[in-house]
């Protein structure tokens, strides 16, 4: 990894703010101005890793920033701790399983969350390839926004659908989703 | 910062949270784990074959006496359709020539010089890739499981409230079930980028069965290679007339005088000895996320043009750059060891976050220690069986093998835990017995 000034400076702006925002968030109050500079000079590491080396810039910045926070985490880590009494232990995982508990048919969320949701993001994949396509695109970013949108729909679609307290919500989602790609089938077109 | 979620929906976002990690875990940490040894997928290849020859270049002129030696070894065999030479690179500095039957590695004049021998590292990628089974069924598994870690990464984003306000929080000392919250929440959050970006191109590569067989299905009567045509490249239409073989000699100078600034790392031939063979380069573009770009020649090293794959439109250029982000070879070794640093973190926060699950379990009066068990076996079984398979391919060669020793460490792995949790039950049944009688 060859080192310039630009990406040099994109580093050093990912360092500097992992540090700011580590600073912002060890206050005892709020403090938003801190808070804001942390995420603006990471915004500007990665404006910064763009413009000196487009995605490969981004990605450099992002790695360095994730590296400068491990950093500091590797400190905290070191810090000893004092251990409270298991009873004044407090996790957000409090009342979860009541949810849990409540319990629908799993196979059914599986089935409705899993592979209906996976066959209504790939309908959605390809209505998008067709309005890619249909506004002008090129054939080649229509197949990879097929490519691309499937893992990005089906996750977000599945977490969606097991947020939904009522069964017929999910059921209306997913059948919903792929009523409204469905049509965009018979807009599809190849040069094959 | 913190978001504005009731605690209802917080409390269902961590019960979907829960119910996608319990059933992704044991695949997932396997999925990790591996993806973060693969990370030096070039180093391992020159670490099971120390004494093959290396170079940090090759002469174009023993590149093209390499390709005819080959070629000349395999007169006793039906033609190759393709013949892959690569060249020598920062992090695999051999050349290699591949075959439809073999693989050699030549020497720096262009002889043979010996069999390319990398079984234990092929193994490795392959358990990664496609989890040892046929490659439509575990490149699916394994891509479905990429789709669930984005799905796990945004609902353990939803499921904590102070996520951001408490990312610097990790009281790893104290030891017990908060140290292993903080460690799972910790790592998780501070690795939310490279997971996004290791999950998302993985599962785009690993999906392809699914998403690719829609499209093909949809709109090019099920053929998936017509449907990479326009993003890859096609492949012109062959004639089996007999032919001499290609040159790659004057390709190689084009590119050498054209693109100076490319490295070319692989040389294809394709359909070599015929009349419609065709050659093509890849060549890689430094500082870029794009495994390279496709330079096609005709058999004589006549310049056609290029793929697209650079400079063709954004859908090209990202599905070229899925390769390098996922797999971490776009910036020599610091890249790599950043990598092994986050993917090492990745395989923790999922081990860690089963232990939470087992935690809360207790926590409920619900005694679980059979399949804590279990857990600790598989977390400590996966690379106790990469290791083994290691060892193997040490011991007893590169025709070791390879699944059946990793599966069957894993599993033995697996019932020493599961043996040594029936005798400390034993053991306090008996104590419990013994205080009774008294």
């Amino acid at each position: 990894m060859e080192g310039d000034p630009p990406i040099l400076v994109a580093a050093a702006l990912a360092i500097a703010g992992v540090a700011l925002l580590r600073l912002s968030w060890g206050k005892p109050a709020r403090s938003t101005g801190l808070n804001l500079a942390g995420w603006a000079v990471l915004a500007a590491a990665l404006v910064t890793g763009c413009a000196a080396a487009g995605a490969w810039g981004v990605a450099v910045a992002a790695l360095v920033a994730t590296g400068a926070a491990f950093a500091v985490l590797a400190v905290a880590a070191r810090k000893p701790a004092r251990k409270a009494r298991a009873k004044t232990i407090r996790t957000s995982h409090r009342g979860s399983g009541d949810i849990a508990s409540r319990a629908r048919s799993g196979w059914l969320t599986f089935l409705i969350a899993g592979p209906l949701a996976l066959g209504a993001s790939v309908l959605l994949a390809l209505a998008v390839r067709a309005l890619i396509i249909g506004a002008g695109g090129a054939e080649a970013d229509g197949n990879v926004a097929v490519l691309a949108t499937v893992p990005l729909a089906w996750p977000i679609l599945s977490f969606a659908l097991l947020m939904m307290p009522q069964r017929a919500l999910q059921v209306g989602w997913v059948l919903g989703i792929a009523a409204v790609s469905a049509p965009f089938l018979l807009l599809q077109g190849g040069t094959a | 910062m913190s978001f504005a979620l009731s605690k209802d929906t917080v409390r269902r976002a961590i019960s979907a949270h829960s119910a996608l990690g319990l059933i992704c875990c044991a695949l997932l940490y396997l999925i990790c784990a591996t993806g973060t040894a693969i990370v030096l997928y070039e180093e391992w290849q020159r670490f099971e074959q120390r004494d093959a020859p290396e170079m940090t270049a090759i002469a174009p002129a023993s590149i093209q006496r390499g390709i005819e030696n080959v070629l000349a070894s395999e007169r006793d065999r039906p033609a190759t359709t393709h013949l892959y030479v690569h060249l020598p690179t920062e992090a695999l500095p051999r050349t290699t020539i591949t075959t439809d039957t073999q693989a050699v590695h030549i020497d720096g004049q262009g002889r043979i010089a010996a069999p390319e021998e990398n079984a234990w590292a092929e193994f490795l990628l392959a358990l990664h890739y496609r989890l040892n089974l046929p490659a439509v069924v575990g490149m699916s598994l394994v891509g479905l499981f990429g789709a669930m870690l984005v799905a796990l990464t945004i609902s353990g984003i939803a499921a904590h409230p102070r996520i951001f306000r408490d990312a610097f929080r990790l009281r790893a000392r104290r030891g017990d079930d908060v140290a292993t919250l903080d460690w799972h929440n910790r790592l998780a959050v501070w690795t939310i980028p490279f997971a996004l970006a290791i999950a998302l191109t993985g599962a785009m590569i690993g999906l392809f069965y699914i998403s690719g067989a829609g499209l093909a299905a949809s709109a090019y009567g099920g053929d998936s290679e017509a449907a990479l045509a326009p993003v890859f490249g096609g492949e012109p239409e062959g004639d089996a007339a007999p032919a001499p073989i290609p040159n790659a000699v004057p390709a190689l100078a084009f590119m050498a005088r054209e693109y100076p600034a490319t490295r070319p790392y692989y040389v294809i031939l394709h359909d070599p000895g015929t009349a419609g063979q065709h050659m093509q380069i890849v060549a890689e573009h430094p500082r870029r996320l794009i495994f390279g770009e496709y330079y096609a020649f005709s058999g004589g090293g006549v310049f056609r043009g290029t793929a697209g794959m650079a400079d063709g439109t954004v859908g090209q250029q990202l599905a070229a750059s899925t390769y390098n982000l996922h797999f971490g070879n776009y910036g020599g070794l610091p890249v790599k060891i950043a990598y092994i640093l986050f993917g090492l973190a990745m395989t923790v926060v999922v081990a860690t976050g089963t232990f939470i699950w087992l935690d809360k379990r207790e926590r409920a009066g619900k005694l679980s220690p059979y399949l804590r068990a279990s857990w600790w076996g598989l977390v400590a079984g996966v690379p106790s069986g990469m290791a083994a398979t290691l060892l193997a391919r040490l011991a007893l060669g590169n025709d070791a093998p390879f699944v059946a020793i990793f599966w069957t460490t894993c599993l033995l792995t697996v019932a020493v835990w599961l043996f040594r949790a029936r005798r400390t039950r034993s053991g306090e049944a008996v104590t419990v017995g013994a205080v009774l009688a008294e």
